[in-house]
Parts: C-alpha cells; sequence; structure tokens
C-alpha cells in the first residue's frame, strides 16, 4: 500500500522538539503573519541545515479532516498542504467522509487523536457535532485549526478560510446591483451545514438591508454536483420567470452557468453566479453565462493552515494562532482570462509544480 | 382390523380441472395400503386431502369410524394423520434433531420460551433407535446424511410424532435398491407394530405388491381396481394401464 | 447450523471450533489487530480501543438485523435511510412537548412501522424484497428531508439520557453488546430464529410443516427498521447533532459486509450473530488501523476493498473445507 511521505515509525514515541530562542520569537510575528515567522528565522540564523532554517524536527503529522475528500474543489487544497508540507519537512494526511456525514468525521477525528497527530485540521461543517473532538483534542495537547468551514462556538484554536457571512453580504449586494427587482433563486447543496449556509445568510441579510423587491429563495440541491444540475435545470423549467439563479458552492454555481448556458439565459436578462472556479464555471463567466465567481482560494486554505500548524508546533504554541482570512475576490469577465488560459497547481487543474509569469499593472 | 381412516366419494376440481371423481378408500390399523397410478391421475391430490392441505369439493372422511373435518394441516395431525412427502420436507441445513421436532419444538424457561436442545436430542435419539434407525448422531446436518437416510429420517419424524396414519408420497423413488432396502425393512417393522396404518403412493408395481397388504389403482381421478396383494399380480395391474393407453391412442 | 457436538474430546473440539465460519474472521481480526499494534503503538491504547469501539458498535447493530433477514433469504437495502429518520422523528416529537424518553419511543415505534409496511408489501404485493427497500429507500430519504428541511437539528435530553443513549464513549458498544447477545439466544434457542434458518434453507419444507413464514419474515423485517433507527438515534446522540445526510447506504452495506464477512451466507439459509459482530470487529479493525496509519482518503477505498475482498476470498475456502457447508 502506498504511504503518504516520510516514515511514520520516526514520529512514534519519542519527539525531539527543540524550541527556539525566545528572542527570533520576539522580533515581531504578525499574527497570521507566518511567512514574517520564516524570514524572521532565516535572517536570525543562518544555519545551512537540511531542515531548512530550523532545527531538526521530527516529521509531524497533521490530519486533515475533511467532509468531501472526494470534491475537485479541495484538489488545489491538497495541493497546498502537499507544497507546504514538502517546504517545512512535515507530513499530512487527508481523510474524512465523502459525503458530508458527519459522524465519519467524527471518527476520522477520534482515530487521530488517538494516533497522536501533531495538529488536526477539520472543516467544522457543523455547528455542534465537533466540539466534543475539538475538545478532546485540545485536552490530549494536539492543536486544532477549522478551514474552509467555521463555527463561532467551538474552541478550535483559530480559522483558515474565508470570511463565509461577509462573502455572502458582498454576493448579495452584487445580487441587488445585478438583478434589481424580481425572484431571485439561491442555490444551496447541503443547507444548514456551515461551510455554506452563512453565505445564503449573508446574502439575504445584504438584500434585506437593501430595501430591493427582491423575492429570494433557497433551494436545496445536492452535494454531488451531477444531482444538483438536474435539481437547477428542474428548478427553472418550473420558475421561468426568475431573474437571477446563484449558488452557494462549487457545483451549484458551475451547473447555473450550464443551465443559463443550456437555455440562454443571458440574453433573456436572468442573471446568475456564484462561489468557486470550477473550469465550466470560468468559462461560462467568460463567454458571459454567469456574471461572476467568488474565489476562496483553497489552495491557500491548505497550505496557511499547515503553516499555522507548523508555526504553533515549533514555537511550542507560543506563536499565534490567528484566523487568516484567504480571501474573497470577485471573478469576472474582465478578469477572468488569465484564470482560464492557465492550468496551474495552485488552481488545482495541473500536478506540476510552475511559476506563472505575468507583467503588467495590476487591475482592481 | 380396526378401520383407521376412510374416505368417501371425495371430488375435487382445480379450476375446470377434476382431479378426483368420487373416490372411496379404506385402511385398517396395522395394515398397507399401496396407492398406484400414472402421473396426473389423482394420487396426490387424494393424499393432500387425507394430510388436511385441501379440503374436498364433497364427500366424507372417516377416522376410526368418525366423520371428520380435515381443514388444516394441523387438524389433521391432531387426529394423528402425518405425511411424508416427496421431497421429504427437511432443511438440510439443519440438524436431525431439528428437522425431526420442527414446530414441535421442545421449550423451557416459561415464558421465555427457549428451546431444550437437549432433550429434543435425547428424544431424537430414542426414537431412532426405536424404530431401528442408525445414525452416527442426531447432530449431523441433514444435508449430509445419504438419500435413504434423510427418507427414514422423515418416516422417524411423522412416527415419533405419535402418527396413527402414515401417508407417505413415493417413498422409493429415485433410490437404488439398497437404499429402497432400508426403507422397505422399515416400514416392515411399523407394520409389525400392529397400531399404524399406512398408505403408500408408488410407482413401482412389483415392489408395491411386495411391501403393502392391499393395493388400489387410480386412474382419471376414478379407482378403476382394487385388491388385496396376493390376489393380484403386477401382469394383471400392467395390463389394466395398457387397455387405457390403447383406449386413448384409439380416440 | 449444526450445534457443536457434545462429548467431543478436546483436541477435536478445537478443530470443530477452527472450522465454523466465525474462526476464520476471528483469526484474520487477530492477525491485524497484531499487525496495527506493530506499525503504530497506539493502536491498543485505551483512546483508540474507544474509537475502535466507536468505529464498530453502529454496523453490528445493523448487521444483527441484516442477518436474520438474510438467513430467511430477504435483505432491507432501506436500513441505513431509517437510521437518519429516526433522530428526526424524535426531535419532531419532542418539540411537541413530549419528553424525551417518550419521543425515543415513538421514534422507535414509527420504525417498526415502517419495518412492518416493508413486511406486508413484500409478502403481500409479493415483490422481492430487494425492490421493496429499494423503493423504501428513496420514499424514505424523502421523508427525512422533508421533515427536516434539510437542516441539520441538535439534540437534546438530559446527561443521564443522552449518556446512555450514546454519549457516553462506551455505551454504543455495550448496546451493540447487548443486542449482539440477544439475537444469539434468538437464533439459537429460539423458535423465531430456528424458524428462519428453516425458511432460508427450505421454505416448501417449512410451509409444509406448517411454519408461520410471513408472521417470521415480517418480524424479521420490523426488527431490522427498528435496529436500524435505534442504531441512528446513538450515532446521533454520540455526536450530538442530527443530520440528515448521515448513515445512508453506506451504513446498511456496512452492516450486511459484517454479516456476509462474519460468515452468514448471502444466498440464505445459514447465518450467525456472533459472526455479525467479529465481521464487524474486522472492518472497524481495518478502517481504524488504516486511519491510524495515516493513509490517505483516496487509497483508504483501495485498501479497504482489497482487505474485504481478502477476507471473503479466505472465508469461502474455508467453508469449502468444511464442506459444502453455508456459502
Amino acid at each position: 500500500m502506498k504511504r503518504s511521505k516520510g516514515k511514520i515509525e520516526d514520529r512514534v514515541g519519542e519527539h525531539v522538539e527543540r524550541r527556539l530562542p525566545r528572542r527570533a520569537l520576539m522580533q515581531g510575528v504578525a499574527v497570521g503573519g507566518t511567512a514574517a515567522l520564516l524570514a524572521a528565522a532565516a535572517a536570525e540564523r543562518a544555519r545551512a541545515d537540511d531542515a531548512g532554517p530550523f532545527p531538526a524536527h521530527p516529521r509531524w503529522k497533521f490530519v486533515f479532516v475533511n467532509h468531501v475528500t472526494a470534491n475537485p474543489f479541495f484538489v488545489p487544497c491538497q495541493y497546498g498542504i502537499q507544497d507546504a508540507c514538502a517546504l517545512l519537512g512535515v507530513d499530512y494526511q487527508w481523510t474524512g467522509s465523502e459525503t458530508s456525514d458527519v459522524a465519519q468525521m467524527v471518527n476520522a477525528m477520534n482515530t487521530a487523536i488517538a494516533g497522536n497527530a501533531d495538529a488536526i485540521a477539520v472543516c467544522l461543517v457543523d455547528p455542534k457535532g465537533f466540539d466534543k473532538p475539538v475538545e478532546t483534542a485540545l485536552a490530549a495537547g494536539i492543536p486544532v485549526f477549522s478551514y474552509n468551514a467555521d463555527s463561532k462556538t467551538n474552541k478550535r484554536l483559530a480559522y483558515i478560510g474565508q470570511d463565509l457571512f461577509l462573502s455572502g453580504q458582498m454576493m448579495g449586494e452584487r445580487i441587488v446591483k445585478l438583478v434589481g427587482s424580481g425572484k431571485v433563486a439561491i442555490f444551496i447543496a447541503t443547507p444548514g451545514q456551515l461551510n455554506l449556509q452563512p453565505r445564503f445568510d449573508g446574502a439575504m441579510d445584504s438584500i434585506k438591508k437593501s430595501g430591493a423587491d427582491i423575492q429570494a429563495t433557497m433551494i436545496a440541491t445536492a452535494p454531488a454536483a451531477n444531482d444538483s444540475l438536474t435539481k437547477i435545470d428542474a428548478y427553472y423549467l418550473g420558475n421561468q420567470d426568475v431573474k437571477g439563479m446563484f449558488g452557494t458552492g462549487g457545483g451549484d454555481t458551475q451547473n447555473c452557468g450550464l443551465i443559463s448556458r443550456k437555455y440562454n439565459l443571458a440574453s433573456k436578462g436572468v442573471r446568475a453566479g456564484g462561489y468557486d472556479m470550477l473550469p465550466r464555471s470560468l468559462e461560462a463567466v467568460h463567454d458571459g453565462f454567469l456574471d461572476f465567481v467568488i474565489d476562496q482560494q483553497p489552495y491557500l486554505q491548505g497550505f496557511y493552515t499547515v503553516m499555522e500548524m507548523f508555526a504553533w508546533k515549533v514555537s511550542g504554541g507560543l506563536v499565534g494562532p490567528g484566523d487568516i482570512n484567504t480571501g474573497l475576490k470577485f471573478v469576472t469577465k474582465d478578469s477572468v482570462d488569465p484564470l482560464l488560459n492557465t492550468k496551474t497547481r495552485y488552481e488545482g487543474s495541473a500536478k506540476e509544480a510552475q511559476i506563472i509569469p505575468r507583467s503588467g499593472p495590476i487591475g482592481g | 382390523m380396526p378401520e383407521a381412516i376412510r374416505a368417501e366419494n371425495i371430488v375435487k376440481s382445480f379450476g375446470h380441472v377434476v382431479a378426483l371423481n368420487g373416490v372411496s378408500m379404506r385402511v385398517a390399523r396395522g395394515e398397507t395400503l399401496g396407492v398406484l397410478g400414472d402421473n396426473g391421475a389423482g394420487k396426490s391430490t387424494l393424499i393432500k386431502i387425507l394430510t388436511g392441505y385441501h379440503q374436498p369439493d364433497s364427500g366424507q372422511v372417516y377416522v376410526d369410524g368418525r366423520p371428520v373435518q380435515l381443514a388444516s394441516v394441523d387438524a389433521a395431525r391432531a387426529l394423528g394423520i402425518e405425511c411424508v412427502y416427496q421431497d421429504l420436507a427437511l432443511v438440510n441445513g439443519l440438524s436431525i434433531y431439528h428437522n425431526m421436532f420442527l414446530k414441535r419444538e421442545l421449550l423451557w424457561g416459561g415464558p421465555l420460551k427457549l428451546l431444550d436442545h437437549r432433550a429434543m436430542r435425547r428424544r431424537a435419539k430414542a426414537a431412532l433407535e426405536e424404530i431401528g434407525i442408525a445414525v452416527a448422531s442426531v447432530d449431523l446436518e441433514v444435508g449430509q446424511l445419504s438419500g435413504g437416510q434423510r427418507q427414514a429420517i422423515a418416516v422417524a419424524r411423522a412416527v415419533s410424532s405419535n402418527a396413527r396414519i402414515l401417508l407417505l408420497d413415493e417413498p422409493l423413488a429415485a433410490m437404488g435398491a439398497r437404499e429402497a432396502r432400508l426403507i422397505i425393512d422399515l416400514i416392515d417393522r411399523l407394520r409389525a407394530r400392529g397400531d399404524i396404518a399406512i398408505v403408500m403412493i408408488a410407482h413401482n408395481y412389483a415392489q408395491t405388491l411386495e411391501i403393502c397388504d392391499r393395493v388400489i389403482l387410480v386412474q382419471h381421478g376414478e379407482i378403476t381396481f382394487e385388491s388385496h396383494a396376493r390376489e393380484t399380480s403386477a401382469e394383471e395391474l400392467l395390463e389394466i394401464v395398457r387397455r387405457e393407453y390403447r383406449a386413448v391412442r384409439a380416440g | 447450523m449444526a450445534e457443536g457436538a457434545a462429548g467431543i474430546g478436546l483436541h477435536r473440539r478445537a478443530y470443530a471450533f477452527l472450522l465454523r465460519p466465525e474462526a476464520s474472521v476471528i483469526v484474520v481480526s487477530v492477525a491485524l489487530v497484531a499487525y496495527f499494534e506493530l506499525a503504530n503503538r497506539n493502536f491498543l491504547s485505551a483512546a483508540n480501543t474507544q474509537t475502535l469501539s466507536q468505529f464498530v458498535a453502529a454496523p453490528v447493530i445493523i448487521a444483527c438485523g441484516e442477518i436474520m433477514l438474510l438467513i430467511c433469504r430477504e435483505i432491507d437495502l432501506s436500513v441505513g435511510q431509517v437510521f437518519a429518520l429516526a433522530p428526526f422523528l424524535m426531535e419532531n416529537v419532542n418539540d411537541w412537548g413530549v419528553p424525551e424518553p417518550l419521543a425515543i419511543v415513538a421514534a422507535l415505534a414509527v420504525c417498526a412501522l415502517i419495518g412492518l409496511a416493508i413486511g406486508l408489501i413484500t409478502i403481500g404485493l409479493r415483490v422481492p424484497s430487494f425492490i421493496t427497500t429499494l423503493g423504501m429507500l428513496f420514499l424514505i430519504t424523502g421523508l427525512t428531508l422533508t421533515l427536516s428541511r434539510g437542516y441539520p437539528a441538535n439534540t437534546a435530553g438530559g446527561p443521564l439520557l443522552t449518556g446512555i443513549m450514546g454519549d457516553w464513549a462506551y455505551s454504543e458498544i455495550v448496546w451493540a453488546l447487548v443486542i449482539v447477545a440477544v439475537m444469539h439466544t434468538v437464533l439459537r434457542h429460539t423458535r423465531w430464529g430456528l424458524h428462519t434458518i428453516a425458511i432460508g434453507g427450505n421454505i416448501v419444507a417449512s410451509a409444509e410443516a406448517g411454519i408461520a413464514i410471513n408472521r417470521i419474515k415480517i418480524a424479521n423485517f420490523v426488527l431490522t427498521s427498528t435496529l436500524g433507527g435505534f442504531t441512528g438515534l446513538l450515532e446521533a446522540f454520540r455526536v450530538g447533532s442530527i443530520d440528515p445526510l448521515a448513515g445512508g447506504s453506506n451504513i446498511m452495506f456496512l452492516g450486511v459486509a459484517s454479516g456476509v464477512i462474519g460468515g452468514t451466507a448471502i444466498a440464505g439459509g445459514a447465518g450467525t450473530i456472533v459472526g455479525g459482530l467479529v465481521g464487524g470487529i474486522m472492518l472497524g479493525v481495518l478502517q481504524d488501523g488504516f486511519t491510524l496509519q495515516g493513509i490517505n482518503a483516496f487509497t483508504f477505498d483501495i485498501v479497504i476493498g482489497t482487505a474485504i475482498l481478502i477476507a471473503m476470498v479466505a472465508n469461502i475456502h474455508l467453508a469449502r473445507l468444511r464442506g459444502g457447508g453455508p456459502l
């Protein structure tokens, strides 16, 4: 069977953990500024060491518990994790559920705790379901971070991902600007789950606050993209007076684009948009069938989480951790071209590591 | 010998098909009756009526001289009528003693009603010994026994349930000479007891005449011939049947 | 299934034990435990044993019902959906003001009714149970989504109740062991179990013997749906959250797989509850062990699938050695 990189046996039993001198720590490490930590450490000790600027450390094992382990959205996330792990000389495990099954994810977390994982990251898709495992992990001295989805009541040390409610609010504002008035459908694959619901709530919040004459309804689709496509198709056929169709997740957004293309909805004045940069969605933006997609930088969700975990381990918990907002970027017809024309590891569409060249001024 | 079971003018149809058209027969205690006839003649239907599996459209069955309604298999069983079907009604995956006590299991534990394996084993062993059947262990799965042994177990089950009227549907079908010997000896022992009436459906005229006291011949739902075994022969029976074939072929 | 013969010498008894279907699975499980413990010292730690027990409990309880159905040549594909429905039923009834213990009973009663409906349709309308429960699978999924409006919900109840019903770390495995003990007794020491085996082995013979075939089959359907609902309640209390996406076909397959790996024939006529427990343990050991090893999600499925195939092949070959036994 294939093992993840490195020998796990090294980690078992004895941990050789040497702490950085306090002076290095005090050199202004900003919360979430892990890059600053690396720079400071590198500047402070120009030690040629094959472990990089850090003293020798065991190949720590960082366990990532995910709710849709096979979902393409998380492929760039996994690349981000892999790159960060390679950079820092640590190992990761990608586990969880394929079907957003909270019990399965809890089992995976408990196994990671029993296996003395060095750090755990979990998508907190359920408001309460992870409270107990997180507390157990913390009590056992294992740092826990949340990524991609968050629960405010959970005791996790930090959240790395998009501010979901805020992104929803911004989408809501854009919906008001695009649609003006009329019937709007907002699709959600798994209602109530914390990776999607706050976006919908944020959008409804903005729409309501704007006072516009918009009747927005939440339509539940399905976690699997194929099933959600059929549902959105059926919805449109039954509601052909709809003025806007928007998705709260990658699959639904892609499918709104496909339905818009199928029935030529853009020319009929029906607006559409949503989240994440699946290839079909980007094409739809380019061809005018989606007005926008919102990027939440899945690569960074993986990359920065590993950085936070490493910083925590290396500093014995003295550094950080802090929430990292991986950003919210509207991609529209004007800005979609470079994304379409490149297939990169950072978007998840290619496996090879590359440096993507760019030139020219950086637009807004 | 006192009469055990008697049927008078039994009529039974299934849809348009008249299976039995006024059939009468009787068997006495300690007597063995052979029921012969071709497939489709009505032999199985007659047996199924005697065991309570089917109910006649008209006619009356008498047990020990008293008229009875055999409304179900359980009702027939309650009167001591037991049948061993051609398929033996044995469950291969269960042990000998489980099969022997199927639906008449011995229980213990009051309201818990747990199976009393020990008691059932003991009684099964005793029952088999009583009628002279030898098996290595009553725990053996019935599926592991030979054809003759399985037939013997099926008969033993019927006998150990206090059968007073034992109906056997083709007990010697598909059996080699040696296995058949086992069953023939068993039937002889049962006959010798003198208290059981045995009705046996069969195909093999010579064998039947050897085993049974009397025989009847069923053709087209009617009894066309009846005799004591000693007073007839296989040739005579064959001739009757041949006559029928010729008549059919002549149209 | 024949009972072990009394009065045979110890060494022959050991040989007889090894030929039982459960034995091969026990041997494989012990080997796996040894392997995982050697590969990762944490495997037999207290914390992991707890986690392992949580992997094992739910499929084993489901298996107890499915094994009874498999033995009499039926199956319930919808048990995973009843698993998801039951906690929502409880929550709804609770919302009407009914105290939690009664709400639990009410939810289980509805699950039993679902089992009854499955039984009546299968037997009364002569539809193969595969088809009946396939239809039920979709129907109940829809019921769950409608009842829950697609939203997860919170479990309610005082600490004693939630503790007994799954919140305490070991409560699920205790329930599983109790249910296994009861169902083992039912299968081996009551007429219900014996007649179930008879029906699966030779339905014509069972009818001729006068066994109440319909009643037994319906009882097994009711049992399976109720156990499915009960397992769903336990898992909901364990996680602390009621999720419309919980359970599903996955838990149903794990339950059936536990039973089959443990020695219950897919074709019917023979089965073992204890085998279901051992099969469930083996599956749990595999899942927990490989996760502990750090196997990633994608490779995980390949590994589990291969392991199941190997276990089944070993089982079948040992069954043949036993001489044309079940399977």
